[in-house]
C-alpha cells in the first residue's frame, strides 16, 4: 500500500493512493492519510485509480475523514475507482457525501457544489 | 472444466491475511475465474476473516481458521470454519446506510458488504465451531 502527495495546494490536497486497500494496507497508511486530509481542514482529491482493493475498513477510514472535513466546510472526493472497487462504494450507499470523480477538474467543481 | 478445490489455513493474525488472499487468487486466476468473481471472493475473505480474528475469540490463544474453496463450473463455493465463540453473522442487524453521514453507524458494514456481494450464504453451527458457506454463481 502506498500513499502519494500530487499537490498539497493552498486550497486543497491531491493525494494518490496504490495497493491494496485491506487491514493491513488501511494500517499502513492511515496515519498519514489522515494527517494530508482531516487535518489539514481543506477539500481532499484521492485518486483510487491504482488501489486494487477496498475494505470496510477503508471505507470507515472515507467516511471518518469525510465527517471530520465536513465539520470545515470541506469535502472529501474519490476520483477514477476501478468498476470493482466502484460496485463496492455503490453498496456502501456513500456517494452522497463523499463523490466519486473522473478527474481533478471535476472534483474541483464537485468541492464547490 | 471440472470441480477443483483448494484448502487454506489461516492463524489467527491479521498479518497472515495478504498470504491466504495471495494463494487464493492465485487459485482463481489458474481455474479463469472471472476478475469480478476473484474480487468479491477476496472481499468476503478478508471482511469475514477479520471479524473472527477481531471478535471471534474469547482467550489470545492461537487460532486455526479452516478455508475450503471449491471451483465448479459457474460456482465458487467459499466455506468458513472457525473454533471461536458461536457467531452467525447472517443474523447481524444490517446498518442503516440511509443515515446522513454524522450519523451513520461505525460498524457493520463488512458484513452487509458480504452479505450484498454473494449469491447465497448459509451458516452453521457444529461440533463447538461456526460454519459459513458462501456461494457465487456466475
Amino acid at each position: 500500500m502506498n500513499l502519494r502527495v500530487i499537490e498539497a495546494a493552498a486550497d486543497y490536497t491531491h493525494l494518490a493512493l496504490s495497493g491494496r486497500l485491506d487491514i493491513v494496507g488501511v494500517g499502513a497508511i492511515e496515519t498519514q492519510f489522515t494527517g494530508y486530509t482531516a487535518s489539514r481542514h481543506k477539500p481532499a482529491f484521492v485518486d483510487l485509480s491504482e488501489v486494487t482493493f477496498i475494505s470496510s475498513l477503508a471505507i470507515r477510514l472515507f467516511i471518518s475523514v469525510a465527517k471530520s472535513l465536513e465539520a470545515n466546510q470541506a469535502r472529501l472526493i474519490l476520483i477514477n475507482p476501478q468498476p470493482n472497487i466502484r460496485e463496492t462504494l455503490r453498496l456502501s450507499n456513500i456517494e452522497e457525501f463523499i463523490p466519486i470523480v473522473t478527474g481533478k477538474d471535476e472534483a474541483l467543481s464537485a468541492c464547490k457544489a | 472444466m471440472k470441480k477443483t478445490e483448494l484448502e487454506v489455513r489461516l492463524g489467527n493474525d491479521y498479518a497472515e491475511l495478504p498470504r491466504m488472499i495471495d494463494s487464493v487468487e492465485e487459485f482463481l486466476q489458474s481455474h479463469d475465474a472471472p476478475s469480478a468473481i476473484a474480487y468479491k471472493a477476496h472481499l468476503a475473505l478478508e471482511e469475514m476473516c477479520t471479524n473472527i480474528i477481531k471478535y471471534g475469540y474469547d482467550d489470545a490463544n492461537a487460532h486455526e481458521i479452516l478455508i475450503h474453496l471449491c471451483q465448479e463450473p459457474n460456482r465458487l463455493t467459499i466455506r468458513l470454519e472457525d473454533d471461536g465463540h458461536e457467531f452467525n453473522p447472517l443474523s447481524s442487524a444490517e446498518p442503516d446506510l440511509d443515515k446522513p453521514l454524522a450519523e451513520r453507524p461505525i460498524g457493520g458494514l463488512g458484513i452487509h458488504l458480504v452479505k450484498k456481494s454473494m449469491s447465497a450464504l448459509d451458516y452453521r453451527r457444529e461440533n463447538g465451531r461456526n460454519i459459513l458457506e458462501m456461494r457465487l454463481d456466475y
